[in-house]
């Protein structure tokens, strides 16, 4: 199964290298986009020297590792994406029905967007600069927590995205609802959960799990407490968090595969 | 038990009112407001393996529906589908790995890679083994003569071309059973002619079942004895095509262009057997019953008094035989 999907996505990118100039323009903008969000967020440090008690160092651990969890995940996860949308407006998803594989893997496997790479490496050069900023004592324990928490962000923004587009099975289009928690999502979680009030803490911890990529984590790795009691240690929950809420996207969007109507020509 | 058994299906889409705007879509989700179109509606029909049949019917009469329903795509409202033993959505993985889809309208191939870069992903989708995919490739491309284009990207392919190669694709992994959905749509004459004289070896070599739609009569003229023909979701026809066109589509129509020079009496001179003639322009058009004359005398007397420059012969459109089918009150709705 993973060489045939191996085998699908280098279909899928030596199709996309076609456009080879397209492919470039693309990555270049994501890196230069995305970076002005970090700039934003810099230029708010120039006014203050902390935010909630963070520094713009600590800020720059919370925003690079829900960055490249995100981008990790835009990657992987393109085929339920845009692509998918068009998809449900032509009615190409027939053509995945005939294929004697599961639709899951099919989706996943017709679409890999290598050029968000550009969201990764401007996400990990505010790593670098944050990390080499900050005087963390690493422990093989608070490794493993940190390469835990990237795969945990990676599969929390990849079940949202399937979330978002099973919807589409009833609506055709992607609500904008979904976006805001993506992109938006993604934006808040670049700040301490800590400076939110507690229905929006709520949601992030408990209905949509984005605070688990990144906020508990920092706490362990900057040893710093949460002003609102939160335990640092939950961050070691974080990949079960994720793959409860992922199994709930996947039962989701085989219950939208069931109310899949097609188009009419 | 027939290899393809349709009880009494339906099926009825529920279509929701759309809303537009920023929170539209999920608005749409929210609001129960639905409009429901019957496009299929208590059909009934089995087949025996080894048959061809046409499945025919105006645009709009829930052929495309049927065949989404018989390949699993779509879950029938009510009513039994029974192929091979399966009842397809139901049992979707196994039932799709023994038959061939073809949509005339929509490419299953990688729309940017090589054709032949297709051919090898579906070796590896179906796990067909290497030699029968080589022995089939070898096949298809000796009839359909895929050589030329098989290392031109999909994209770039004519409508002739891309069919043909659609065709052999969902012919590698040697299915039983293949549905067709408009195969020969918006085809020039030779392409279609190419198509229909490569299902008609598939059917008679590998007594591959074969059903396919159109809503174009003469694809199915020398392809199918049997034809299903089906209006706004109803059965209304299933037998012989031969007694269906000598019942209902006996009315041929041939389609003169003349030089100039018309003679004054133009208007008034209608042949034996023609029904009605129109004129526009130099162009007429002489409708004759195909048992009170032929053709080839209609178009013998036609040219003893006008100077022939162009002719075609239309058979009867769908629409005219379904009409007359309701005329003679042999359907009961
Ligand atoms: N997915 C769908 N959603 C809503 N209506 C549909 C859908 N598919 C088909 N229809 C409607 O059902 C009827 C039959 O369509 P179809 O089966 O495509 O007809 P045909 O293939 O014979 O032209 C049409 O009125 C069409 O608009
Ligand atoms: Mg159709």
């Amino acid at each position: 199964m993973f060489s045939l999907y191996l085998r699908l996505i280098w279909a899928r990118i030596r199709g996309q290298m076609q456009y080879k100039a397209a492919f470039w323009v693309d990555l270049i903008g994501f890196l230069v986009t995305s970076g002005i969000d970090f700039v934003v967020i810099a230029i708010l440090f120039t006014r203050f020297d902390s935010l909630a008690g963070w520094s713009i160092y600590e800020i720059g651990l919370l925003y690079a590792l829900t960055q490249i969890s995100f981008s990790f995940a835009e990657m992987i996860m393109r085929g339920f994406d845009a692509p998918f949308e068009t998809m449900m407006q032509r009615g190409s998803f027939d053509g995945v029905l005939i294929r004697p594989l599961d639709s899951f893997f099919q989706v996943l496997s017709s679409e890999f967007q290598l050029r968000r790479l550009g969201r990764t490496a401007q996400a990990s050069a505010v790593l670098i600069f944050a990390l080499s900023n900050l005087a963390i004592d690493w422990t093989f324990a608070k490794i493993v927590l940190f390469v835990l928490t990237l795969i945990a962000g990676t599969i929390i923004y990849s079940a949202i995205i399937v979330i978002g587009a099973t919807i589409c099975f009833w609506t055709i289009k992607t609500p904008e609802v979904i976006n805001a928690f993506t992109h938006g999502g993604n934006q808040l979680a670049s700040y301490p959960l800590s400076i939110y009030n507690e229905w929006i803490r709520r949601i992030f911890l408990m209905v949509i799990p984005i605070a688990f990529t990144n906020y508990p984590t920092a706490l362990v790795l900057l040893n710093r407490s949460d002003p609102h009691g939160l335990a640092a240690q939950i961050a070691w929950a974080s990949p079960l968090v994720a793959l409860v809420f992922f199994g709930v996207a996947r039962l989701f969007w085989q219950y939208g595969v069931n109310s899949y109507q097609s188009t009419g020509s | 038990m027939a290899l393809i058994e349709v009880e009494n299906v339906a099926k009825t889409f529920r279509v929701a009112k759309r809303y537009e705007g920023r929170f539209g879509a999920i608005r749409s989700l929210l609001a129960r407001e639905y409009r429901e179109v019957h496009a299929v509606d208590k059909v009934s029909f089995q087949l025996e393996a080894g048959e061809m049949v046409g499945y025919i019917g105006p645009n709009g009469a829930g052929k495309s529906t049927t065949i989404k329903m018989l390949t699993g795509i779509l879950v029938p409202s009510s009513g039994r589908i029974m192929v091979a033993g399966r009842v397809p959505y139901q049992e979707r993985v196994a039932h799709v790995r023994k038959i061939g889809v073809v949509f005339g309208q929509r490419s299953q191939l990688w729309w940017d890679l090589p054709t032949i870069e297709s051919f090898e992903l579906l070796r590896h989708i179906y796990k067909i083994p290497f030699e029968r995919w080589r022995e089939n490739l070898d096949t298809f491309s000796d009839i359909l003569e895929l050589g030329p284009f098989l290392h031109t990207p999909v994209r770039q392919l004519s409508l002739g071309q891309r069919m043909r190669a659609d065709l052999a694709a969902a012919l590698l992994h040697d299915p039983n059973i293949l549905f067709l959905d408009e195969p020969t749509i918006g085809l020039d004459v030779v392409a279609k002619d190419r198509i229909r004289q490569f299902l008609q070896r598939i059917n008679k070599e590998r007594g591959t079942t074969v059903i396919l739609t159109t809503h174009d009569l003469e694809d199915i003229e020398r392809l199918c004895q049997r034809v299903i023909l089906i209006d706004h979701g109803t059965l209304i026809y299933d037998g012989a095509l031969e007694e269906l066109r000598n019942r209902f589509g006996r009315e041929r129509t041939v389609v003169i262009d003349i030089e100039n020079g018309l003679p004054d009496n133009a208007h008034d001179w209608r042949p034996i057997g023609v029904n009605s003639v129109r004129r526009e322009g130099r162009r007429f058009w002489f409708s004759f019953d195909r048992h009170a004359t032929t053709a080839a005398a209609l178009i013998g007397e036609i040219a003893q008094r006008y100077q022939i420059r162009d002719l075609t012969v239309e058979e009867p459109k769908i629409e005219t035989i379904v009409r007359q089918i309701y005329e003679s009150g042999s359907v009961t709705v």
